[in-house]
């Protein structure tokens, strides 16, 4: 095989295009989810950006926004408030885990209490 | 030397496209740092005992507990965390590459006082373990062209390659892996101060390519890999950076050079791209292309299974079977110092190289043991290193 003829961009990677849950929609709705979580945060900073030109008396133009830089103290600012939303959307998450564990070690415990009151 | 220097050739990012990588790394970040421990408890307390129960055996390796693992919700949402963030990686580049293509391909086309060259070879068959699937998930791969002397493959690679790394590959530069070998040579190989000729083998961009120039500035340096738009990528970025590279399209497993035209003959995370197969020819090629007591010196990613606990295991399973790079698994299991004894190299050793720069203080140097506690050796590239 040569090179690919020219042709359009692909945007879809060739080869596995996994579902991990029970159901696929749940895989397709969770991809939704992380990219409406992503434009979250960059509405955030967007917004962010209006009001700090505000603050400075520069006019909020499309120019103005895209020149606009964010000093290190800013940069953590907003690292810290993306944190703090990721954290909040992943939080039901974290709960299932939390719920494996307490059932496993539950379920450990219940087998360890049978053993020890069997009678030899 | 490395850190967050910019180039012309660099895609630039707009205010939403700069915020969306904050958000990518941010999220990076947060899988690594708060979902991974979470994942690696649940094989600790649900996986392994449930294992322990059903068989009356520990579990030895991710093969036994995937089955359990892979039914457990939380478990189902990292991995699809961790696929998410990828294909959105390469999704938000990908539109802020394609927004400024035309600039881009108008800088290389106007770039025509070269300092080092650029030899294409359109008939090169293009081996299968690049087609079959894109690796690391980016859509088109490293060869496909949407445009003649299209170089956006390149861009694209370049533009996702700090994101992809957290910025710990040497910022947008993303050549720490070059320093590190360099670092590796000069540990091992001190009497090859100042080789003549050096072949970067899958130089891709020349992330890594473009440290040799800066290290050895005397000596005439190569880079060949198989991607046209690639190359045409790393001969104009190169170009841009003052550096004289000559790049060509060819297959390391067997290129055009004489026998014994280098004295160095390296790559860097090129190996787990291929196979078994095509790792014995690169190693056998490089022999043949090595003067004798020349070095070779291939760097890759630090994973050995031997080395590496369960859950560990199943995080490179990941990459393996995922983000579309399956010889990771194999090449990770192989006996690469045993490969190049076969191929005719002495003196062989095999191990991690603390990175170069470094992260992790008080690192540095070669090492043969892997991290405590079958943790991956983060901050080290695996290197096998060899004289002819």
């Amino acid at each position: 095989m040569s090179n690919e003829l020219p042709g359009p961009a692909p945007r879809i990677a060739k080869g596995a295009q996994p579902s991990f849950f029970e159901q696929p929609a749940t895989e397709a709705l969770y991809g939704m989810y992380i990219v409406m979580l992503e434009e979250l945060c960059v509405l955030r900073d967007r917004l962010d950006t209006y009001e700090r030109l505000g603050e400075q008396g520069v006019p909020v133009t499309p120019a103005a926004v895209d020149a606009f830089e964010a000093d290190e103290a800013l940069e953590k600012h907003r690292e810290q408030a993306r944190h703090g939303l990721i954290n909040r959307a992943m939080r039901p998450i974290k709960t299932l885990q939390e719920a494996s564990v307490k059932r496993a070690q539950s379920e450990y415990e219940k087998t360890a209490l049978s053993i020890a009151e069997q009678e030899i | 030397m490395t850190g967050g220097h910019e180039h012309p050739m660099l895609p630039e990012t707009n205010h939403d496209e700069y915020a969306q990588t904050r958000f990518l790394l941010s999220f990076k970040n947060y899988i690594q740092n708060e979902l991974d421990p979470l994942d690696k408890e649940l094989v600790e307390k649900v996986a392994k005992p449930a294992f322990e129960q059903a068989t009356g055996k520990p579990a030895q390796s991710s093969k036994d507990v995937r089955s359990l693992m892979n039914a457990e919700p939380f478990h189902q949402f990292w991995m699809s965390s961790l696929r998410h963030q990828q294909d959105l990686m390469w999704d938000n580049v990908a539109d802020s590459v394609d927004r400024q293509l035309d600039e881009l391909q108008a800088k290389f086309h106007g770039n025509k006082e070269a300092l080092g060259s650029l030899r294409l070879n359109p008939e090169m068959e293009i081996p299968a373990y690049i087609t079959s699937f894109d690796n690391h998930r980016m859509p088109g791969s490293y060869y496909t062209e949407t445009a003649d002397n299209d170089l956006r493959a390149g861009a694209l690679f370049d533009g996702a390659a700090a994101l992809y790394h957290v910025n710990r590959n040497g910022g947008t530069m993303n050549d720490a892996r070059g320093w590190t070998l360099i670092d590796h040579i000069e540990t091992r190989f001190p009497e090859l101060a100042a080789p003549r000729r050096v072949l970067d083998m899958g130089c891709c961009v020349g992330q890594s390519t473009l440290t040799y120039c800066e290290k050895w500035p005397d000596a005439e340096i190569y880079g060949i890999d198989i991607g046209a738009p690639l190359l045409r990528y790393a001969h104009a970025r190169s170009e841009a950076l003052g550096m004289a590279v000559h790049y060509s399209q060819q297959n390391a497993e067997t290129t055009d050079f004489d026998d014994g035209y280098f004295d160095l003959v390296i790559s860097s995370a090129a190996i787990h791209e291929t196979n078994r197969k095509a790792t014995q020819r690169i190693f056998d090629e490089s022999h043949r292309l090595l003067r004798p007591g020349g070095v070779m010196a291939h760097l890759e990613v630090p994973v050995r299974y031997a080395d590496l606990g369960i859950w560990e295991q199943i995080r490179a399973d990941w990459e393996s079977q995922v983000n579309n790079e399956p010889f990771i698994a194999g090449m990770a299991r192989l006996d690469l110092g045993a490969m190049a004894e076969k191929a005719g190299f002495r003196e062989v050793a095999a191990g991690y190289h603390w990175q170069v720069p470094g992260f992790i203080p008080g690192k540095s140097g070669f090492e043969t043991e892997g991290g405590p506690n079958g943790t991956l050796k983060i901050g080290s590239w695996y290197v096998v290193s060899a004289v002819r």
